[in-house]
């Protein structure tokens, strides 16, 4: 069982993100275009979620003659998918649950 | 062929519209030119300050691998972003530089204060001493300078605005742009300087 954890906004859109390609390894800014967060908010919340142990990053491995700086690469980690699976669908069902409206054929008298 | 172009030439109006045609061809060649030299010296430009507030905001990190990671990460994505599009990496530096406080407080340590981040800072301080410059002659240096930077890049882009409209020069259009950027740029260090005051 998770411990209840509230998540800011971008670690969830991060997350979300991330568990589509669990195997994929990121790089920031891939991150950052597939989850619409600013720069300002994606490294701090990348990495809280490595302090939660649900991500996990190394540098890249660059030949020498590439001509570009290296990249930190992010991948969720197995917990990190289990968690973030469940805190996903837990959030989905809050967010169900506070936007249910009654169908026409389901109107109380 | 020559008797024929001296035939026309000699015609009234003909002179004066062939060279103000060569006069306008040239103009045209050289404004391109300048526009294309200021796009470069814009893009240059904008390259430096991105670097420079990454740099910034991971100076302000406490020394060590905290520091020296993010350093090299956020350096290594700045590249990416200037090679696809140099105007937004300025826009992703700046909101870096903004977050180094956040990002201090996520890697659990206390962000270093501004001038005891930068090793080389000390020295800069004495220098200034040496010279004279008090921190509130520094400020006022910089707002004076912020403040012509701003008034220079308004009038550039208003002038190469107005040549764009009347001669529908391409390049121009590039220049109107940087140096409105610019100019809004440092129209905000301005406003900046005069808020700390």
């Amino acid at each position: 069982m998770t411990p209840k954890l509230r998540l800011s906004p971008q670690m969830a859109a991060i997350l979300a993100v991330m568990v589509v390609r669990p195997s994929h390894e990121w790089y920031g800014l891939e991150v950052q275009r597939a989850a619409h967060i600013g720069s300002g908010t994606l490294y701090p919340a990348l990495r809280r979620l490595e302090n939660l142990g649900w991500l996990a990053s190394q540098w890249e491995d660059l030949g020498d003659d590439v001509g570009r700086p290296r990249r930190r690469l992010y991948r969720v980690t197995g917990e990190g998918e289990l968690a973030a699976r469940d805190y996903l669908a837990r959030a989905e069902r809050q967010f169900d649950a506070a936007t249910w409206r009654p169908t026409p054929g389901e109107a109380t008298t | 062929m020559r008797d024929l172009v001296q035939m026309v030439l000699t015609v009234p109006g003909v002179f004066v519209v062939v060279v103000l045609a060569i006069l306008t061809f040239v103009l045209h060649i050289a404004l391109k030119a300048a526009g294309n030299l200021a796009a470069d010296e814009a893009r240059g430009w904008l390259a430096k300050m991105s670097r420079g507030l990454v740099a910034d905001a991971a100076d302000r990190l406490p020394a060590g691998p905290e520091r020296e990671r993010y350093a090299e990460e956020l350096a290594a994505e700045l590249e990416v972003k200037l090679v696809e599009r140099p105007i937004s990496a300025v826009a992703w530096s700046i909101g870096i530089r903004y977050s180094a406080r956040a990002l201090a407080r996520s890697t659990g340590v206390q962000l270093q204060p501004a001038q005891a981040a930068r090793s080389d800072n000390g020295t800069r301080v004495a220098v200034a001493l040496e010279i004279g410059a008090t921190p509130t002659s520094i400020r006022r240096f910089a707002s004076a300078m912020a403040a012509a930077v701003t008034a220079a890049n308004l009038a550039v882009a208003l002038g190469a605005l107005t040549l764009t409209i009347l001669g529908t020069r391409k390049g121009i259009g590039s220049v109107a742009i940087a140096a409105t950027l610019t100019g809004v740029i440092a129209g905000l260090l301005f406003w900046m300087a005069q808020r700390r005051k």
